[in-house]
């Protein structure tokens, strides 16, 4: 089972952790980083266009500078249906402040909040399906 | 003859002790007004009898309730007799003794104050008495007259000393006469002259100009019948041109049938109010933004605290699992220095910035800006001929500032440093400072022509905590948000205009007081 994941985090410390950790926990994923989630939203509308499926996870920070994690989702709702089938988006972030937390949680297209640093154990339990 | 039994006793009329002098130079005259006095209801009233005016005069010291006084004296005459007993005796009741050819005279003496007059060849004891009754009950009125003229006057006095005190003033309006009158408080809360007439016209004279529409149609209410309400207007006070702040609030007086006849009123000039008013709200939106700025700075420490400690945290995870090549584990180790590092940095900064909040107790001096801005130039020479940069300054208009040297000396050192950084590729960097004193501030404003910020974006982040909006441009984003924190640790303010490529204007202003 290929699964797919897309970091967007300005901090390339946090995606070479992560990074590292989602291919050592989940065999053969495939795992795009971007630094820049200018790139990151380009890259989306580029290749998620076609008619084949290509289900994602996104990995998304909260604090990014110019555009951060809420103004991304913004941008992400204003691609088509079919684009937002294919994603499950977590939101990541070093924030403690619990509002930070609700609004993700509340968030239409948010499927968890997870906080940094993404272990192992998190990746497991929430990527891995129990057979 | 003395008959004491001719006429029936009536009771004696006397309280205790009715004195009465008489001055009657003729002695036969003196006789006569004597008999009648002892037939009528006064004949135990004690009776002192003077034959001229000095002689009157001399029992000035003594209290006499009655004084009967004859006209023709060999040392005095008329009217200058009646004012020199009034003079001395001016407690007493004074009746004017006259002959045949006095009575003009006479008359004219009730001018001077005599209560009445009496003809001597027409005495006898039921005049005499009815004459001292009348005079008498005529000086107790007068003296109540007197007296309640006396509360009155007072009562007018403190109510204007209220008035003043309050800094209120009060109106009435008559609606059916149209007439319009002023107590002292309104003519000194307006600053006019107690000559000018009341008139709505004169009032209109003063109001601000802005506030006079809604004036008038409030004015309109009054008379045609809305609610009392109170207005507020703005003033221009006339013995000195200043503009004051006032309240207005009215009643009504209608009559049985509910129809309004008066108007009352009061202007009571708030300006202090409003003045403490303006500035409360203005310190209540200060501290609201220090709070903002405080949340900001605990938000985004903690964020750049969080973030080297959970990498760190994620690489220690790392190396414990297996499987691990040496150089993946050699390039691990390396990164979780920099996460260290980096967490450091933040400390330091952290420090830095907690220091200059705590740092008043640094000594203040006299500083000479324009000194400082050479010792600045001088410390960066190579770069600034290297970019061939141009500075021009003038601190003419106010060279110099009480307040901590190293403080404007870093706040100037981080605003050139910026300029230098942010400069545009194919333009000569040039700066401008100049200071001025204006309003009782210390201004300093500086201007460059490099890239400038897009204000219409970022002007809430500006002075941000690691805000940063230029990538490509090497930075912490430290900064300004230091400079604002030095500058308001000097207890001034910081802001800025700017607009893309066209550089930026940085205003400083202090507080100046000399």
């Amino acid at each position: 089972m290929l699964t797919r994941f897309m970091l967007v985090d300005d901090d390339p410390v946090s995606n070479k952790i992560c990074d590292f950790t989602i291919k050592k926990v989940i065999a053969g994923a495939e795992v795009k980083c971007f630094q820049y989630p200018a790139e990151g939203l380009d890259f989306i509308r580029e290749n998620y266009g076609n008619v084949s499926l290509k289900p994602t996870i996104l990995i998304l920070d909260i604090n990014m500078p110019e555009i951060n994690g809420w103004l991304f989702l913004e941008k992400f709702m204003q691609f088509d249906k079919s684009v937002h089938d294919q994603f499950s988006i977590y939101i990541v972030s070093t924030s403690i402040d619990h509002t930070d937390r609700e609004r993700a949680k509340a968030h239409p297209m948010v499927k968890d909040y997870l906080q940094k640093p993404l272990s192992s154990t998190m990746l497991r339990e929430l990527f891995i399906k129990p057979n | 003859m003395v008959h004491y039994g001719k006429t029936p006793q009536k009771r004696s009329f006397v309280k205790n002790g009715l004195q009465i002098l008489l001055v009657e130079d003729n002695p036969g005259d003196a006789i006569l007004i004597k008999e009648a006095l002892r037939e009528s209801v006064y004949r135990d009233a004690q009776l002192v009898t003077a034959a001229c005016l000095s002689d009157a005069l001399s029992y000035a010291n003594q209290t006499f309730l009655l004084v009967l006084l004859d006209l023709g004296l060999p040392d005095s005459e008329g009217l200058e007799t009646v004012r020199k007993i009034n003079q001395y005796f001016k407690d007493g009741v004074l009746i004017v003794l006259t002959g045949l050819d006095d009575e003009k005279v006479a008359v004219e003496t009730l001018r001077e104050g005599a209560q009445n007059y009496l003809n001597k060849n027409e005495i006898d004891f039921k005049i005499l008495e009815r004459t001292i009754r009348f005079s008498l009950e005529r000086h107790r009125i007068i003296q109540q007259l007197k007296s309640v003229d006396k509360q009155l006057l007072e009562s007018k006095y403190f109510l204007e000393q209220a008035q003043a005190i309050a800094q209120i003033g009060s109106w009435v309006y008559d609606i059916k006469n149209d007439h319009l009158e002023w107590s002292a408080g309104i003519y000194k809360i307006f600053g006019l002259g107690t000559e000018l007439k009341a008139s709505t016209e004169l009032f209109y004279s003063l109001v601000y100009n802005e506030d006079l529409e809604t004036l008038k149609i409030n004015e309109e209410k009054v008379i045609t019948g809305i609610e009392p309400d109170s207005m507020y207007f703005r003033f221009v006070r006339q013995n000195d041109q200043a503009i004051r702040h006032a309240l207005s609030e009215y009643r009504y007086e209608t009559n049985e049938h509910g129809e309004r006849l008066k108007v009352f009123g009061i202007v009571k000039d708030i300006t202090m109010q409003k003045k403490a008013e303006e500035e409360r709200e203005k310190f209540i939106k200060e501290i609201v933004q220090r709070h903002k700025d405080l949340e900001q700075f605990t938000y985004i420490v903690s964020h750049n605290l969080r973030l080297p400690v959970a990498n760190i945290l994620g690489f220690a995870e790392i190396l414990k699992m297996e499987g691990i090549t040496a150089s993946e584990r050699e390039e691990f180790i390396e990164l979780i220095i920099n996460s260290v590092f980096k967490l450091d940095e933040v400390v330091k900064d952290l420090n830095q910035v907690l220091q200059i909040r705590q740092a008043i107790h640094e000594k203040k001096e006299l500083v000479v800006l324009e000194q400082v801005v050479l010792d600045i130039l001088e410390s960066i020479r190579q770069i600034l001929q290297s970019e061939n940069v141009a500075i021009h300054m003038d601190f003419a208009k106010a060279p110099a500032l009480f307040s901590i040297k190293s403080y404007l000396y870093s706040i100037l050192y981080n605003l050139i440093s910026n300029s230098l950084k942010y400069r545009q590729r194919d333009l000569q960097p040039i700066i401008h400072v100049h200071s001025e004193i204006q309003n009782d501030l210390f201004r300093i404003i500086y201007k460059d022509n490099g890239t400038g910020i897009d204000m219409s974006k970022y002007r809430q982040d500006v002075f941000g905590l690691y805000k940063r909006f230029h990538s490509k441009v090497e930075g912490k984003g430290l900064g300004l948000y230091m400079v604002k924190t030095q500058v308001e640790s000097l207890g001034g303010k910081i802001s800025l205009s700017s607009e893309p490529n066209k550089g930026v204007v940085f205003t400083l202003e202090f507080e100046w007081t000399i």
